[in-house]
């Protein structure tokens, strides 16, 4: 994919570096908590039911399935109008805010329900970012909800 | 000082370390400064339904960040001497019964902001309080209230089949009241016609569904009872009122087709021992239509999932049963950005009989809700005459 100048990217801390080097490695991983057993993102070190810090590491599978979405008809420097933003509720549990991988999209090719999964999306050498693009039903099978351990 | 309710301190407590940290973050400390106080006193999060700070982007940020649900919070941030003026509000809110465990929390990292030049940690180099919204949402190409307001009403229309054309009973109905306003910005009538041609902006918003951009000030002055009686004009009383957030960003919204005002609307019109239908005349924040739509539903002027219903055959409009955005609302009289003082401007001129061609007769008592954020946070207050 072309390009475009200026995109906001995103600025990793401490709490969040071992989210975006493991994007770079194609894992999308996910916080839970070991004393909650609560799964949850954005990754915070603090457990945001209990507050305590024994919190791990979890990968997802990449599976979910559409929350919510909308198309955007207003380009920024970076990408073209229309493009799509999709909320995607893992099969884990937490939801993700996603790009739709997928040009000129129509409310027709976007459905609330519809199961999805993610594709990572390289910027550059520092940075690899996430899109969610549409999976078949028949590919859709149930997987484990419960992760796998990272 | 006589206090009805005496107040005191339970929990005290820093975080694990103190000194150079430049392994974790200022909400982090935060964090742990905060369950090591919870530990102090004997309490959990769940119990804590006051948040007070001055650290982070906001209020909610923190507020999201812990997970919190509070029902009163307050990000005063005059620098370090915001926590113990913390104090004295959370004193007040206690006293009113408006919360009952207030966390009075910081996290900063003087230390490590300044120490890691060049890196996009440093000040000036990036954002010291980075927020959630800078790396979840920015780079996915969220950057205005529309683009999360839109995601949301996809879901309610998918959910409980909400249509376009129950938005342009919103954006039509609201228009009337405008023509009917003096000082509104657009007074031209809006067909549902017109409404449908409009172009999109974030689908399923036209333009018609949104707000508009203007440039304006607002002020409401609040004052005792006894000392509005001495004023010139008839007091309006404020009845009730609730706060609520849940979230910052969109991703932690609890449910798409839900918003704040279900909590704050509950405490709102409890205080105040009224109920939605005897409300003559409503000022719901209308960032979009769609904002409005589904505030009826969480304020119970209507059930859930019936805010389409609710609105159809201009319902809402001039001479309809249910006055709603007399001024134009957002969408058609002002918009500068932070509505709600202008939904209190309007509540309080109708209850007061002031509002001349677009009086709603016979009005006794206001509902006023605003909506920030990305449906991030709610307040509601129940008005009504002297």
């Amino acid at each position: 994919m072309m390009q475009r100048p200026s995109r906001p990217l995103p600025v990793p801390t401490p709490e969040t570096e071992e989210f975006w080097q493991a994007c770079k490695e194609g894992r999308f991983i996910y916080r839970h908590c070991r004393h909650c057993d609560k799964s949850y993102h954005f990754p915070r070190s603090i457990c945001p039911t209990c507050w305590r810090s024994d919190v791990e590491w979890r990968t997802a599978s990449g599976r979910g399935h559409i929350y919510g979405y909308a198309i955007h008809h207003r380009a920024r420097p970076w990408i073209a109008a229309p493009y799509a933003t999709v909320m995607v509720t893992l099969v884990e549990g937490p939801r993700v805010l996603m790009l739709w991988d997928g040009d000129n999209p129509t409310p027709g090719d976007i459905t609330v329900g519809a199961p999805v999964e993610i594709v990572f999306e390289k910027i550059d050498d520092d940075v690899t970012l996430y899109r969610a693009r549409p999976v078949s039903v028949d590919a859709a099978a149930p997987v484990s909800v419960a992760g796998v351990s990272a | 000082m006589e206090l009805a309710k005496p107040v005191a301190f339970v929990g005290v407590a820093e975080s694990d370390h103190i000194g150079p940290q430049p392994d974790k973050t200022a909400l982090q400390l935060l964090g742990e400064a905060a369950r090591n106080a919870l530990d102090d006193a004997g309490l959990e999060p769940y119990e804590v339904d006051g948040l007070f700070t001055a650290a982070g982007s906001s209020v909610y940020a923190v507020s999201e960040y812990l997970g919190l649900r509070p029902r009163y919070f307050d990000g005063t941030n005059v620098g370090g001497s915001s926590y113990v003026i913390h104090t004295q509000h959370a004193l007040a809110a206690i006293q009113a019964g408006l919360c009952e465990v207030a966390l009075i929390a910081h996290g900063r990292q003087n230390f490590s902001t300044r120490s890691r030049a060049g890196s996009s940690w440093a000040f000036g180099g990036g954002d010291p309080f980075e927020t959630a919204s800078v790396s979840f949402e920015r780079p996915f190409g969220m950057g205005e209230p529309v683009n999360g307001y839109a995601m949301a009403a996809t879901r309610h229309m998918a959910l409980y089949g909400t249509t376009h054309d129950d938005f342009a009973e919103i954006a039509v109905a609201t228009r009337k009241w405008a023509q009917l306003n003096p000082k509104a910005f657009i007074r031209d009538p809006l067909s549902f016609e017109e409404y449908h041609a409009s172009r999109w902006i974030s689908y399923p918003f036209h333009l018609y569904d949104c707000c508009l951009l203007t440039d304006a000030g607002g002020a409401a002055i609040v004052t005792s009872l006894e000392r509005a009686r001495s004023l010139k004009k008839r007091p309006i009383r404020i009845l009730g009122s609730g706060e609520s957030t849940t979230h910052q960003t969109i991703a932690n919204m609890p449910d798409f087709t839900q918003t704040p005002a279900r909590y704050s609307g509950k405490e709102a019109f409890g205080r105040a021992g009224v109920s939605p239908g005897e409300i003559d005349v409503a000022e719901l924040y209308d960032s979009f239509t769609y904002t409005v739509l589904v505030t009826l539903e969480e304020l119970g002027f209507c059930g859930k999932g019936e805010g389409g219903a609710f609105v159809r055959g201009q319902r809402t409009a001039p001479g309809g049963e249910f006055p709603l955005n007399t001024s134009g609302g957002g969408i058609s009289y002002n918009h500068p950005g932070y509505l709600g003082v202008f939904l209190i401007i309007e509540a309080v001129r109708q209850l007061r009989g002031e509002c001349g061609d677009r009086q709603v007769k016979d009005a006794e008592l206001g509902c006023v809700n605003g909506t920030g954020g990305t449906f991030s946070a709610t307040g509601t207050l129940i008005l009504g005459r002297d």
